[in-house]
């Protein structure tokens, strides 16, 4: 009989001592450790960036604190996107996470259900690191990282509104004041435009393709949206049109001579080089202009808004984020690895290499403000166009050939072409690229 | 005995050996050459845009009635692309021929030379363009420079009208040496009886080259036309760095649009066809080539 009873209290002690453990094991599986999947291979591919340069050199820091091991493949967008596309297509398991070059590739990847929606990720509190702080993106960030379904679909590494750099010594110089309209920027531009001397008042791109962006952003200046009310391209209405006709006449009254063939390259050559007055482009290129190594603008360059048109100011905005692949089989070790390559620190480093980025708390950061290369009215211009941001191509699953449709009427008003014509056969041919490629738009 | 059974073995290697010994080379065929071959044929009939949830589905020749009747970008890149052949073929085999003679000549730094010469060949074609874009750059090209000596201007690959004539130039300055090799070689294998008859004969230099090495070296000719016509249909690395197709669509060959549809748009099944279509047009130029060359 006591001996019954002993047993039982050793049996009780046990059961007692099991259920302790489980809670605590219970515990602290709510609570985040990064440890979690340790031993796990997750492999990335990612598009070569500056971002990527200021961030992979540390990722033995993440393989060290979570002991994940990290594979990945930097390539150049072009090339990335190729490889994306076929592994993703083929539904790739070994593919756990990549950039995605958001502008292009936001809608065509998600309607293609490659990517993982985060949402759930990011409210877990066991996924997600307590200082991730998903709330310090700005509102416009956190905007374009989602889906119009309300996904999060990819987290923000870099983000580039596009910017008027000017030479702000010649502004003083002549005593022009800052353009704060398209019209005032046309009026500047007749006054510097200075051929002979083989001095222009603007360039930004002419290539096509590349160019495209550059006419987005005047068409929504100009009040103009990629479709009507009832959802039907309008391309060629008269924001459109004029938005077109801006860009060819600058071009081709003042901007420099070969620019049709020009890409961001060129133009960042050129202005460096002194021979252009004004140049609109991303924000993420102005880096090079405060290297003396490269650049002959060093301290002369002004940053500044792109002027507003009749329908408003806006920031046509490019960039790249982390995604996490639907067919990983190491979905939260992947998502793990996004967090921390987002998260404070490593945003904070994107951003002393001169790239903007979306997080407030760095934008404040005083060893930004006091470390950054870049002057101060590049930091401020780069903050209120976060205010403006707004992405600046049409979210569609073909973003590439509307590109092209797009680019070859713009280079086309550029050598003399008929504006509106041009633009109607362009809207012409977008329509007919929806109805190959989202046909379920006109169902 | 033991010989009747020699034979029988002789026999059976005999029988089999046709089919054996070439299996290798067979398999080998079939894996590289005409397993993509028959799937590209068979993508080429269906519809599929990568970038989107629909699986690939087929749809006949539909991306062949839309290409060769609808499609009038792709049949302005077909024009573009034999403007291209037209103009730098017969100028490389000219200069190639010119420049073969020459160097079949002895003379002081006749390798030095040679070799020099046949150095662009050697590069690679990227780094190629990548010098000529500095070259035509229009605002502190050399291009620019040089022409301005000549009080004359050209925006080189930066205008739609000269785009062409210029990457011919920049095709020209790195192939033109392949097309000497060839006939550098022909000259140097060329009977020298008829020469020394004709020299007996009271022949002229010219009624010697016309009439003599001519038409001896044709076959030559030929082979390095052959070679050159289906590598200028094919550019793509020189045009793609350079241009990209551009401006506009000024200098977008059917390789570039090509490369574009497959890979920058995704529609496969669509660039399948194009493929095919391709294929097509280069494999009947090798044919009539071929005929020439065999006809007397």
């Amino acid at each position: 009989m006591k001996k019954e009873c002993k047993k039982r209290i050793v049996l009780f002690l046990v059961a007692l001592l099991v259920g302790a453990l489980g809670a605590m094991a219970a515990a602290s599986a709510e609570e985040f450790n990064w440890q979690r999947f340790a031993g796990t291979r997750i492999r990335l591919v990612a598009d070569k960036h500056p971002a990527a340069d200021a961030v992979y050199p540390h990722i033995p820091e993440f393989e060290k604190l979570t002991g994940i091991k990290v594979e990945y493949e930097i390539l150049p967008e072009i090339q990335a996107r190729q490889k994306k596309v076929v592994e993703l297509a083929s539904r790739s398991a070994t593919l756990d996470a990549f950039v995605i070059a958001w502008h292009v590739e936001k809608k065509g990847f998600y309607d293609a259900g490659w990517i993982t929606p985060l949402n759930n990720y990011l409210k877990d509190p066991t996924l997600t690191a307590p200082d991730y702080d998903w709330e310090d993106f700005t509102p416009a960030v956190r905007d374009i990282s989602t889906q119009p379904d309300d996904s999060v679909t990819f987290l923000m590494q870099q983000i580039d509104p596009w910017i008027l750099y000017y030479r702000k010594d010649i502004f003083r110089q002549r005593g022009i004041a800052i353009p704060q309209t398209l019209d005032e920027m046309e009026e500047i531009a007749r006054k510097l435009n200075d051929p002979a001397n083989d001095f222009y008042s603007v360039v930004y791109r002419g290539l096509k393709y590349a160019n495209t962006p550059v006419w987005c952003i005047l068409l929504f200046k100009y009040g103009g949206d990629f479709f009507d009310k009832e959802g039907e391209p309008a391309i060629n209405s008269p924001a459109g049109i004029k938005a077109a006709d801006w860009y060819a006449r600058m071009l081709r009254n003042y901007g420099a001579p070969g620019v049709v063939n020009f890409n961001w390259y060129e133009c960042s050559s050129t202005f460096m080089a002194e021979r252009a007055a004004m140049y609109f482009d991303g924000i993420g290129f102005a880096g090079q202009f405060e290297d003396p190594e490269k650049s002959k603008v060093v301290g002369k360059t002004g940053y500044t808004l792109f002027p507003a048109g009749p329908g408003g100011r806006y920031a046509g905005t490019f960039g790249g984020g982390y995604s996490v692949s639907r067919y990983s089989a190491n979905k939260e070790a992947a998502y793990l690895f996004i967090t921390w390559a987002t998260n404070k620190e490593n945003t904070l480093r994107v951003a002393l290499s001169g790239v903007g980025t979306g997080r407030v708390s760095v934008l404040q950061n005083p060893d930004y403000i006091r470390e950054s290369p870049m002057p101060s009215d590049w930091r401020e211009t780069f903050i209120e166009s976060l205010k403006i941001a707004r992405l600046g191509l049409p979210e569609i699953a073909a973003v590439g050939e509307f590109r092209d449709i797009v680019g070859i009427a713009l280079v086309n008003a550029i050598e003399g072409g008929d504006v509106k014509a041009l633009m109607d056969e362009a809207n012409k041919k977008f329509k007919q690229l929806l109805l190959r490629t989202e046909p379920e738009r006109y169902r | 005995m033991s010989q009747t059974k020699i034979a029988v073995k002789s026999g059976f290697s005999h029988r089999y050996a046709p089919y054996i010994f070439p299996m290798p080379a067979v398999i080998a065929i079939i894996v590289i050459i005409a397993f993509p071959l028959t799937y590209t044929v068979r993508m080429s009939l269906y519809d599929w845009f990568m970038m989107s949830r629909a699986l690939p589905y087929f749809v006949g020749m539909k991306n062949y009635y839309r290409l060769l009747f609808e499609d009038s970008r792709f049949l302005y890149t077909v024009v573009r692309t034999f403007y291209f052949v037209a103009l730098a073929v017969p100028l490389q085999t000219v200069l190639g021929l010119a420049c073969a003679l020459i160097f079949n000549k002895q003379f002081l730094g006749r390798g030095t030379l040679r070799v020099i010469f046949i150095l662009p060949m050697m590069a690679t074609p990227v780094a190629i363009a990548l010098i000529w874009i500095m070259i035509f750059h229009p605002m502190v090209g050399l291009g620019k420079y040089v022409m301005s000596l000549a009080g004359l201007s050209s925006l080189w690959i930066h205008s739609p009208k000269t785009v062409i004539p210029s990457l011919v130039m920049v095709d020209t300055w790195q192939w033109t040496p392949i097309m000497m090799l060839i006939i550098l070689g022909g000259l140097a294998a060329l009977p020298q009886e008829s020469f020394e008859a004709a020299l007996v004969d009271g022949a002229t230099k010219w009624q010697r080259f016309i009439y003599i090495t001519l038409p001896l070296l044709r076959p030559f000719i030929l082979v390095a036309i052959l070679f050159r016509l289906i590598d200028c249909l094919k550019t793509f690395d020189i045009i793609y760095i350079m241009t990209q197709g551009g401006p506009g669509e000024a200098s977008e060959t059917i390789n570039i649009y090509l490369f574009n549809t497959a890979f920058y748009w995704f529609h496969m099944g669509y660039a399948s066809s194009i493929v095919v279509i391709f294929l097509a047009i280069i494999l009947g130029f090798s044919l009539i080539l071929i005929k020439t060359r065999g006809a007397k």
